[in-house]
């Protein structure tokens, strides 16, 4: 790899590079002053964490500031990054912490429904489809918001950060049987609440 | 006949149960509509349980990130009243408990208080000797060659290796040439852009003749280099050392061929000289 520095320019390091580049290659590209390396790490995780983040408050406009912030963090952490090949369970405990934080934030202030909750009326049969799988969909963070910050968590990375068990583990600091069991009573508890709701 | 637990239909959506499980499930699912239908509202709610919103997909973070990273990091918040009231109680215990415990052990012996010293002289006397950094231009012909006092004129950047050992090697490093009218090139951190302020670069391991990954060329203005290899505790800031140098270049006491050593107490310095040829 050869850069310019200064008065500067770099060789490679252009956005097809480093997209090539692993998740700790692009941490210390970043702690080295390589900008478009951040850049390269939020394009690749930006979809997943936001989807976690929307799924764990049960709203996608909170979901933005807070894998934001997750990112916010991680840059924030540069310097003291140690590379040992387990960024993503770096990146999840960031934000799994931020989540929990928004969520109690969110206890204390009511909130606005965001416009991609409003229902919406619509006549188009495929719209209406749409709007059934949101409505399930609703139902079912409604659920979810209801479960134990545990179990959600573990849920949540699991189906839709579609984190294997081991993978949970490592980032939340459990045993893997501890995971496994979460997971099977998260998913129960949520079915439960669902027939509940019924 | 019992229907199957909803913690087995589960289980077998996750491919969590043995071979001879799964048959039992398959085979009861296909023989019972009412377990069908079950299986189904299982597959139904994990499914759902998964789905995004669409939205989500369209949106770029990078902008955001970017803007608020450039903002100066917010001032931690204070601790909170009973932490430091913890703290307080700690301290005081350790106030008394200390003198209480030495007078117990009684005063500590010679040897101990020798020993004590060579300790703190070995770690702290002369930090310099336990780092250094090589620096290796590539010639001509794509091979990387010792940098030996001239940089030769078709040389296609620079290399570096770093040294760091000893009991508590320091871990971060800077790597920088300043010429004789003290302007500044900078190596590790890379700094490429007006208006950032990189820090030092985070030294995986400590050893010997490490190399560092990048080939870096610059246009030098000067004929003459000193490259500092600075090994630091904390990470530094690029500001920091140019203010350092501006000011020693004000006061003039900058020079090239005896740069003195910058005035960051507990940091360990490398520097080497060189001529750059024309």
């Amino acid at each position: 790899m050869e850069k310019k520095g200064h008065n500067l320019r770099v060789v490679p390091g252009s956005p097809a590079d480093l997209s090539e580049r692993d998740n700790d290659s692009l941490m210390l590209l970043a702690r080295g002053g390589l900008d478009g390396a951040f850049d390269a790490l939020v394009r690749r995780h930006q979809t997943r964490t936001l989807r976690i983040a929307a799924k764990y408050l049960g709203q996608s406009a909170v979901a933005k500031d807070v894998a934001q912030n997750t990112f916010l963090e991680i840059h924030r952490a540069l310097p003291r990054y140690k590379a040992r090949g387990r960024f993503e369970s770096y990146l999840y405990r960031v934000l799994l912490n931020q989540c929990r934080m928004a969520s109690r934030a969110a206890r204390n202030a009511a909130r606005a429904q965001t416009l991609l909750d409003r229902p919406v009326e619509v006549e188009d049969p495929l719209a209406e489809q749409l709007i059934l799988e949101r409505e399930r969909r609703r139902e079912v963070e409604q659920a979810l918001g209801r479960l134990s910050g545990k179990l959600r968590e573990v849920l949540v990375l699991r189906f839709v950060g579609e984190l294997s068990y081991r993978e949970i583990a490592e980032a939340l600091g459990l045993p893997l049987g501890t995971v496994k069991r979460r997971i099977f009573d998260g998913l129960e508890k949520l079915r439960r609440n669902l027939e509940a709701e019924r | 006949m019992r229907p199957v637990s909803s913690r087995r239909l589960f289980a077998y959506l996750e491919g969590e149960v043995t071979l001879s499980e799964a048959s039992e499930i398959e085979a009861r699912v296909a023989d019972s509509a009412a377990e069908r239908a079950r299986l189904d509202s299982h597959r139904g709610m994990v499914a759902a349980l998964a789905a995004s919103d669409p939205a989500l997909d369209s949106v770029d973070l990078v902008a955001g990130v970017r803007a608020a990273a450039a903002e100066p990091a917010p001032e931690q918040r204070p601790r909170s009243r009973r932490a430091l009231a913890a703290a307080l109680v700690g301290c005081l215990l350790v106030a008394i408990l200390v003198p209480v415990l030495l007078m117990v052990r009684g005063a500590p012996t010679p040897e101990a208080k020798d020993g004590e010293f060579r300790a703190r002289s070995a770690g702290g006397a002369d930090p310099d000797r336990w780092v250094g950094i090589k620096a290796f231009y590539v010639d001509a012909g794509g091979e990387s060659r010792r940098l030996a006092g001239r940089l030769p004129p078709q040389n296609k950047g620079l290399l570096f290796a770093y040294s760091s050992t000893g009991p508590d090697p320091l871990p971060y490093l800077m790597v920088f040439a300043v010429d004789e009218d003290a302007r500044v090139y900078w190596f590790y951190p890379a700094f490429e852009r007006r208006g950032t302020d990189p820090t030092s670069l985070r030294l995986e391991r400590s050893g010997a003749d490490i190399e560092l990954p990048f080939k870096i060329r610059h246009r030098f203005s000067g004929d003459r280099l000193a490259i500092f290899g600075l090994f630091t505790r904390q990470p530094l800031r690029v500001s920091r050392i140019e203010r350092l140098i501006r000011d020693l270049e004000r006061g003039q006491r900058w020079s090239v061929d005896a740069p003195e050593r910058l005035p960051l107490p507990g940091s360990a310095q490398h520097v080497q000289r060189v001529r750059i040829e024309r």
